[in-house]
């Protein structure tokens, strides 16, 4: 559910600070922004811009100190505990630069482990993930070998499955070209442009790659903590 | 893919940290049922004990131990103490040893010269009218099972050429019921022939009293058993006793005598296997917690990871938690195992017997002086076993649930 205006996003007066010995650094500053729906958004910005935090802060993985973040109508500066994971199974989809598969799982239990988290049967499961695994390019046999066992591509389309395992309306990629060479980094971020454009999910990428910024609907460019360009 | 089918692969993703950690825990599991049993078996042992010290009192010759030295208590002198207040009845006996050549003594032993001597055999002359013969060294036989073959005396063989024989005393001079033997110049007729299972036991020959007093020539008897009508009237009797024998013509044991060294035993062996039990059991826990902690903290990422992508603390908890049972319950089992060998082991260590067991022969030859404690490992150790594991499970579950509620994903998955 999007706000009437088409937003998905909607973030008022966002601050998150961490201590550092003594001191207060404030990674998201007083940030208010309001993100479309449907949309492939680049966020750019330099190491520390806060960019990483904002997308964690979109995807519940942390907490604003203070301010209101609304995502797809969930206020995730009031929720905690099981809503917030039933949040970050259902409405949001991660895909992290160092891929984060489960290591003991095969790939395609690593597509079926957040479908098994939100109830579906077992042989729904398999079908779902299997599609999902071929639409990334991840199919036959690789889809039953073990992350270590496939190449960083690989493993990146992997994660890309899983973060689609529950349908969310939501795709948050932290730098997902970082550790992959040009070539698969293309790829990587075609398949993730064609989730905008096909399925109408809004994907927000968190990378310093200007080439991304060239596809984007939308850049959001980040410094300190502040957004200094929409 | 189910939880358990997860959590066992989870299990094998460090095959020698899941292994070195099972080896532990099946040792200190399997020490605590190990204790579990031998306390069982102490306690059991021991009401068993109490049981028997009941208004038995022994009167020997000064000095003696069964048949050797001492001599023999006045027969007269005996038919006295019938006579002393609270006395319910007296059986008499008399042990010697036979060096005969009509038999040949299964055993050997030292000082028969080159290639071993042949020990004595031991005779008993005891009332046809008892069931149980009290050995020299406070063993029994219980006449009513122990018999195999024939029969065993009954009233109306008192002073008859009749005698019981040990299967191993019968067997090693192809003696069987019916025959009979020249023992000092008498035919004496095998009418039965017992088993106790011990070597003692079963190389004895035993006759009615008269008899045997008739054919080794024994004037008077070696042991006197009175039994006093209430142990509280045991020490009343003891010093009537004491009036008629003293302290150079005879020695007096009561049953109580006789059974303190086990009584004390069967005690520090129940109280050490208390304290190893509760040891063992706090060193399961212990390793239990510090391998879940050690899990936990090497899988922070994962953690971090599954909370990612939705999992609650409750899924991730419940999967550390089945992991946890698992190891638990293959250790238990494991440790279950190991009890059957260590039990009886440890039980003769703590009651300090190098092998009470084989010492005592089992249930037809048990009592008297001898410390041992026979330890059954019954199937129920098993049930115990899973008692433990549960336990323990549940116990270090608290650690996930406490660790994975404090784990911020965004923390743990920051900076690669």
């Amino acid at each position: 559910m999007s706000n009437s205006n088409g937003s998905i996003v909607i973030a008022k007066n966002l601050y998150k600070q961490y201590k550092q010995g003594d001191s207060v650094v404030s990674a998201v500053d007083n940030l208010s922004v309001e993100i479309p729906k449907g949309k492939l958004i680049v966020l750019m910005g330099h190491s520390g811009s806060g960019k990483t935090t904002f997308l964690n802060l979109m995807g519940a993985l942390d907490k604003p100190t203070s301010g209101n973040i609304i995502v797809d109508g969930v206020n995730l500066s009031q929720v905690s505990g099981r809503q917030e994971s039933k949040y970050r199974l259902s409405k949001v989809g991660f895909v992290f630069q160092s891929y984060y598969l489960v290591p003991g799982l095969k790939a395609i239990e690593n597509v079926t482990l957040p479908m098994e988290l939100s109830g579906l049967n077992h042989g729904d499961r398999q079908v779902k993930a299997r599609e999902i695994l071929n639409r990334v390019g991840i199919k036959d046999l690789k889809q039953s070998r073990r992350p270590l066992q496939l190449s960083g591509g690989e493993q990146q389309r992997v994660a890309i499955a899983r973060a689609l395992a529950n349908a969310p309306p939501i795709i948050l990629a932290d730098e997902p070209t970082g550790n992959l060479d040009f070539k698969t980094g293309k790829l990587i971020v075609k398949i993730l442009q064609s989730l905008a454009a096909r399925d109408n999910k809004t994907v927000i990428i968190a990378t310093h790659d200007t080439s991304i910024a060239k596809i984007a609907d939308l850049v959001l460019q980040m410094e300190d903590g502040k957004l200094v360009i929409n | 893919m189910s939880i358990i089918k997860r959590s066992l692969r989870n299990v094998m993703r460090s095959p020698f940290r899941s292994m070195a950690i099972l080896v532990i825990l099946a040792m200190s599991i399997g020490l605590s049922l190990t204790m579990l049993t031998v306390n069982g078996a102490s306690e059991s042992e021991l009401g068993s004990i109490s049981g028997l010290v009941g208004t038995d009192i022994q009167v020997s010759p000064a000095g003696s131990f069964g048949p050797f030295g001492g001599g023999e208590l006045d027969e007269a002198d005996v038919d006295e103490l019938l006579a002393l207040e609270n006395v319910n009845s007296i059986r008499k006996s008399i042990s010697t040893s036979y060096m005969g050549g009509a038999l040949e003594s299964p055993l050997t032993g030292r000082g028969g010269g080159p290639g071993g001597g042949t020990r004595p055999i031991m005779a008993m002359g005891v009332s046809p009218e008892m069931d149980t013969i009290i050995l020299f060294n406070g063993g029994t036989i219980d006449t009513t099972e122990a018999v195999q073959s024939g029969r065993y005396f009954e009233p109306g063989d008192s002073n008859a050429d009749v005698m019981v024989m040990g299967d191993g005393l019968a067997e090693i001079n192809s003696l069987s019921v019916g025959d009979t033997v020249d023992i000092e110049g008498v035919d004496v007729q095998i009418i039965g022939i017992y088993d106790t299972g011990s070597q003692l036991g079963d190389n004895m020959l035993v006759m009615p009293i008269e008899t045997a007093q008739r054919v080794f020539s024994v004037d008077g008897v070696t042991s006197v058993i009175i039994v006093a009508d209430d142990v509280s009237n045991v020490d009343g009797i003891v010093a009537g006793i004491r009036e008629v024998f003293d302290e150079d013509t005879a020695d007096v044991v009561t049953a109580e005598d006789r059974y303190e060294n086990i009584d004390e035993s069967l005690t520090n062996a129940i109280n050490s296997s208390q304290i190893g039990m509760i040891v063992s059991f706090v060193v399961a826990g212990l390793i239990i917690l510090f391998s879940v902690f050690l899990m936990m903290r090497q899988r922070i990422k994962e953690i971090g990871i599954l909370k990612a992508i939705g999992a609650s603390n409750w899924h991730i908890g419940l999967q550390f938690s089945v992991e946890t049972l698992l190891i638990s319950v293959v250790g238990a089992i494991l440790g279950a195992l190991m009890t059957f060998p260590l039990a009886q082991s440890v039980a003769n260590m703590m009651t300090g017997t190098a092998s009470a067991a084989n010492e005592r022969g089992g249930g037809k030859f048990g009592g008297g002086t001898i410390a041992g404690i026979d330890v059954a490992v019954s199937p129920e150790v098993f049930l115990y076993a899973l008692g433990i594991a549960i336990a323990l499970a549940l116990v270090a579950s608290i650690i996930p649930a406490l660790y994975i509620s404090r784990v911020r994903p965004a923390e743990v998955l920051r900076n690669e």
